[in-house]
């Protein structure tokens, strides 16, 4: 992400999860218009306030990136800030901010966003920035920027990673959770001599590859005639050629034959466990019944890993479990930071405990019921946002082929009885199938971590 | 919903038709924006319930949906000196059972319905704020009223939470940038300053606390009188005054609670402190000295001023220390603005090598705020005013806007004419309170970062007097945790 505090590289998928889910009867109406050049649009309409949400999805995140050129994709995002053929450095900014316009962007495995939000009367110089830098970023690009630039990702690397306690997990994760030749083998941020061998050639192939019209959706939400919009448009981006279609990535089918277990030191006070199961892709069958388990699991005070590790035994300061859904495959983790006094060995027993009654009796259906409950009042908040219903759109369209997929998205998780909900903690959560990775304080390698 | 796919066959046909110049965007100019929509600020209803709460209603039908934002002069600054962390874990305690309901069963029915309820402490205010569907109105208001009127308290359930808040102290001292805010708080305004003293607790006054101290926090400051409500949403005046009147008709009494705040003495010189965190691949910056209360004149020329200098992505400090120099993800400033004297501060994390370079470029940038152009003016106050509408998209941004009103008794109108009040400030204003409200030669700077590494580079900028201490001097001791 270009700005903001960067949990979100590996939290999007999650938050992704939450900002679209739905309620009773749940529409974002759309329409939907495909440019000769292959640029998709999506148009909303809402007068609330007089502001439009301008966001770009490009169809690449760092699982179309290759082994030893890691973190491109989000080092381009990067790039895209400073400057193209038509707008001087530092401009891209500096125009939006004098109409009182916000923007950023954000990449992910699967893909990587762009936003403006900004007064309606700016749509034009939205429109005119977003297309000039789609048209016209190579005109403009030079060594100094990429340098530039790839000083600003390092500190981003070291103030979100490296220099935050347990910042390098997810990172050891995905290394060992994936196989070498999976997309999502390596950290979206990528690693620090990657980062260092980036040249402006470099760049500018991928640019060429992925930054094509065919390979964005332009979404705009707020207030605005449709009609206009698409005009205005049609003006800015026409000119774009279409480029080469695009080839997604493909993941090797992969199982874990046994158990991974794994330990890091790191600078913190207190031991957490991570344990990790590979699950089904964002939308299969499989992804929403993994969501009903981490709610079941460590949804709130009331969920039962709460109950068990911190409310009756003190074991744990805190936990979570959650779906981190993806394209290509998705991760289930479950994260416990324990209590001076505890070790993980002792967490991860509860833990299994509570897997195991949810394999072996099907939940309440108040459980299942309390999902839904949050998922509609989840919609109806998301839906003031301007940008979270641009978001919503994009994201259906990416992975469902639908923009306004909000009701079956709903519909999914009303279709689940409390047995599917078992036979999925039985399928799913396999001890067999899992990473198991304890981070300790310094020097406490084998005494609080799990080891087999 | 309509959909139209353009056949490109058909797309091609005209396009052969037509000149290709016809068809590119002119570029050589950047486009200006048209003429501004206005934005329709909706009006505010002011009522009493029967007890005297004032309430504050914005009806908004679009979505049923609701906010209900309660807010009570009962933040960490009113803590008795004798027990720091009071506050904030009676506000924490109201959410851990209340009325019939134990911790588990209230969480539990917070969670089934979807909704959001809870009460937290900031530094000024006690807050409880309710989300909720319409739908589940009536199953939610029970719960809000439980939460305010009968907390239980229970012991257990303190001492659950003692043992988190410990935990949380200790895992305090892992975390650089809460080393480096803590101690700057600390050392701008004093330890035992109502606005620095430790909000979450210290190792003492969590172990000494009572239910007994919580009930009478509650008792005293959980009033009618001390607070007020603000609703954003899909309700009406009639509605508001029928369910609420009901639901708190046994609410009485307290008192208007109210503190002075003592003035913070300004930093003489440059004080430097230096704490060490070993392999640090970065170091937490803090720049400051005492800013300005919320109630200060100078409120729109400050604005603008702290956009230019550290409030935008575009901001000099910005600029300087990410883009031109590339020794940090993000820098800025910020003036927080409280009933007292709040901070002025700048602050960044920056790469461990670079640590000295950025705080000589931090030094500059506070050193040539005081003169500004006019494009940067007119920049700054079009996006501060220009983006205003935007904290009005949702209920709880509508909720929020008003209790700050509220709270900080800012005069009537005052959201209405915000934006133009902005768009007067000229550059004279802005280089008026530059002079007046930053001041680079009498400062606190806090580093939080590898000492060996960074402290001959430090010493060597001749700033001011380095004083070094131990994340243990400003955090305590690593609590002891027992069973």
């Amino acid at each position: 992400m270009k700005k903001m505090t960067h949990a979100f590289l590996w939290m999007a998928a999650l938050l992704a999860v939450n900002s679209l889910t739905g309620q009773g009867n749940l529409q974002i109406p759309y329409q939907l218009h495909k440019l000769p050049n292959g640029l998709t649009v999506i148009l909303h309409e809402d007068h609330t306030v007089p502001m439009i949400a301008v966001d770009v999805w490009y169809h690449v995140g760092s699982g179309y990136e290759k082994p030893g050129r890691t973190g491109f994709a989000h080092l381009f995002e990067h790039i895209m800030f400073e400057g193209s053929g038509n707008v001087q450095e530092g401009d891209f900014d500096n125009l939006l901010e004098s109409v009182g316009g916000n923007n950023n962007g954000s990449t992910n495995t699967d893909r990587t966003n762009y936003y403006e939000i900004l007064p309606s009367n700016g749509l034009d110089i939205a429109l005119f920035l977003e297309s000039d830098r789609l048209g016209y970023l190579l005109n403009a690009m030079s060594e100094g920027k990429v340098d530039g630039q790839r000083d600003v990702v390092k500190n981003e690397r070291r103030q979100s990673y490296e220099n935050r306690p347990y910042g390098l997990a997810y990172q050891t994760i995905v290394e060992n959770l994936y196989p070498k030749d999976h997309p999502y083998h390596w950290p979206t941020i990528g690693y620090m001599d990657d980062l260092t061998a980036a040249s402006r050639d470099d760049v500018a192939e991928f640019f060429k590859k992925f930054y094509v019209p065919n390979n964005a959706v332009l979404t705009i939400a707020g207030d605005i005639d449709p009609e206009q919009a698409l005009e205005r448009v049609k003006y800015w981006f026409s000119e774009i050629p279409a480029g080469n279609p695009v080839v997604k990535p493909v993941a090797p089918n992969f199982v874990l034959e046994a158990p991974k277990y794994l330990t890091m030191e790191d600078n913190v006070q207190l031991p957490r466990l991570y344990l990790v199961y590979p699950t089904p892709a964002y939308f299969t069958p499989g992804d929403a019944e993994m969501d009903v388990i981490g709610n079941i699991l460590a949804g709130g005070t009331s969920s039962r890993l709460f109950q068990k590790l911190v409310y009756e035994t003190g074991m744990a300061q805190n936990v979570s479990a959650y779906q981190s859904s993806q394209a290509l495959g998705s991760m289930f983790m479950i994260t416990v930071t324990a209590r001076p006094g505890h070790t993980l060995e002792e967490i991860m027993n509860v833990v299994d405990g509570e897997i195991a009654r949810l394999q072996e009796e099907a939940p309440a259906a108040r459980e299942l019921q309390r999902v839904i409950n949050q998922q509609e009042s989840q919609f109806l908040s998301e839906s003031q946002s301007l940008l979270g219903k641009a978001e919503a759109l994009q994201e259906y369209y990416y992975y469902t082929g639908n923009p306004d997929w909000a009701n079956e998205d709903l519909n999914r998780f009303k279709a689940l009885s409390v047995g599917d909900i078992s036979a999925a903690s039985v399928h799913y959560l396999k001890p067999k199938n899992r990473l198991v990775l304890s981070v300790v304080p310094q020097g406490q390698s084998g005494k609080l971590d799990v080891r087999r | 919903m309509k959909i139209s796919l353009y056949s490109s066959i058909l797309f091609f046909a005209l396009i052969g038709t037509l000149p290709l110049a016809a068809q590119k965007a002119e570029r050589s100019t950047y486009p200006s924006p048209g003429a501004l929509r206005p934005l329709q600020l909706p009006k505010v209803q002011e009522f009493r319930l029967g007890n005297g709460l004032p309430v504050y209603l914005i009806e908004k039908h679009d979505l049923p949906i609701v906010q209900m934002s309660f807010s009570f002069n009962a933040g960490s600054m009113f803590d008795p000196a004798t027990m720091p962390g009071l506050a904030s874990m009676t506000a924490n305690m109201m959410n851990e059972g209340a009325g019939d309901r134990d911790a588990l069963a209230l969480a539990e029915e917070i969670s089934f319905l979807g909704i959001s309820l809870g009460a937290g402490a900031g530094r000024e205010n006690l807050n409880v704020e309710l989300f909720t569907p319409i739908s589940k109105l009536r199953e939610a208001l029970p719960l809000l009223g439980d939460l305010i009127l009968k907390p239980r308290f229970d012991a257990e359930e303190l001492d659950r939470k003692r043992t988190e808040s410990l935990v949380r102290l200790a895992q305090a001292h892992d975390e650089a940038r809460i080393i480096a805010s803590t101690a700057f708080n600390q050392m701008v305004y004093g330890k035992g300053h109502p606005y620095a003293t430790p909000a979450g607790g210290t190792e003492a006054s969590l172990k000494a606390m009572q239910v007994g101290d919580l009930q009478s926090f509650h008792r005293e400051y959980i009033t009618p009188a001390n607070g007020f409500l603000v609703i954003a949403g899909d309700m009406t005046r009639a509605q508001a005054e029928a369910e609420l009147g009901t639901l708190f008709r046994s609410w009485s009494g307290g008192m208007l609670k109210a503190k002075a705040i003592p003035d913070a003495p300004k930093p003489k010189g440059v004080q430097i402190y230096l704490i060490d965190k070993p392999d640090a691949a970065q170091s937490e910056l803090r720049l400051g000295h005492p800013g300005v209360a919320r109630s200060t004149p100078d409120y729109f020329p400050l604005e603008v001023m702290n956009t230019i200098l550290g409030g935008s992505f575009t901001s000099r400090l910005n600029n300087n220390l990410r883009e031109v120099h590339g020794y940090s993800y993000g820098a800025g400033s910020a003036f927080a603005q409280l009933k007292g004297k709040g901070l002025f501060l700048a602050s960044s994390a920056v790469q461990s090598d670079a640590s000295d370079k950025s705080l000589a470029e931090f030094m500059k940038e506070l050193n040539a705020i005081k003169d500004v152009t006019a494009e940067e003016v007119g920049k700054a106050r079009n996006y501060q005013a220009l983006g205003f509408p935007g904290n009005f998209e949702s209920i709880e941004g509508i909720a929020s806007q008003v209790a700050n009103v509220i709270s900080y008794n800012l005069p009537d109108g005052y959201l209405n004419a915000y934006i133009n009040e902005l768009l007067k400030i000229q550059e004279a204003d802005v280089e008026r309170v530059a002079k007046t409200y930053v001041d680079p030669k009498n400062l606190v700077i806090v580093v939080v970062g590898d000492q060996a590494k960074i402290e001959p580079g430090i010493k060597a900028l001749k700033l001011g007097k380095i004083t070094i201490l131990k994340k243990e001097d400003v955090l305590g001791p690593l609590p002891q945790i027992g069973e």
